[in-house]
């Protein structure tokens, strides 16, 4: 079975595509491939606090980031310079897993069978 | 080598939408081959068959259709990604009482287990993805 990375780098409601690269990480953590999501550039931004996308008439990501360990997506990662790029600290976060730095990231790139960015 | 493709560019707004037909036309007529394409997110909007391009640009539904029948080829969708964008085929227009299919054929709406079982099977994983 092929490992995959999933790149989560949008903001949570500017697009789609942060609800999505959460779908495929849940569709592919239910058919038992090894998944592991990393959150990074503007995607850190899903990670604060607060949020309260049913306002918006959109899925509250902060509830669908909590409820990823139900779903077996047990590793997820957070890549450390994206924070000190927008001024954020770990402390202001609700992180779902380490912090890594840039040649962790790169470890992390390299050791997995397929990247897909969202 | 087998290539699967997963494309999430929008075709009116990215040109890695049309770089995603470019590479899948270059495997066709090459001897590398193609396990499966899925569209994703804006990608899907290729498939929407009121698309009406202008006519000094290509059309990208015509190109794709091409790729599938040469390469007997399914094109499939992410179902979720579709649906919120309008995009039935017959079945679901009827299930939903909707006055049409808007799916050009031969696109096919498929679950996400689907491009998880191509890209298994692949040698290699290319993602066209969305203009940040």
């Amino acid at each position: 079975m092929k490992s995959l990375l999933i790149i989560s780098q949008s903001t949570p409601y500017g697009r789609s595509s942060a609800a999505e690269a959460l779908d495929t990480a849940m569709a592919a953590a239910a058919l038992d491939v090894p998944v592991t999501l990393l959150f990074d550039g503007d995607g850190v931004l899903q990670l604060l606090p607060g949020q309260a996308g049913s306002e918006l008439g959109v899925r509250n990501m902060s509830q669908v980031l909590e409820a990823l360990p139900a779903f077996e997506v047990e590793r997820c990662f957070v890549a450390g310079p994206a924070l000190a790029q927008r001024s954020l600290t770990p402390e202001s976060l609700a992180l779902p897993g380490p912090l890594l730095d840039g040649k962790e990231v790169a470890a992390l790139l390299r050791t997995a069978d397929v990247v897909l960015t969202y | 080598m087998r290539f699967a493709l997963l494309v999430q560019a929008d075709p009116a707004q990215c040109p890695s939408a049309i770089s995603a037909l470019r590479f899948a036309e270059a495997v066709a007529t090459s001897e590398h081959s193609l396990v499966g394409v899925f569209f994703q997110g804006d990608g899907v909007q290729v498939a929407q068959q009121f698309r009406r391009p202008p006519r000094d640009e290509s059309d990208l539904q015509a190109r794709w259709a091409k790729v599938s029948e040469d390469c007997t080829l399914p094109l499939q969708l992410c179902v979720a990604s579709a649906l919120r964008r309008g995009l039935v085929d017959g079945p679901e227009a009827a299930r939903a009482g909707l006055a049409a299919a808007t799916l050009a054929p031969p696109f096919e709406l498929a679950g996400l287990a689907t491009f998880l079982a191509q890209m298994q099977s692949a040698d290699r994983v290319l993602t066209f993805g969305a203009a940040s």
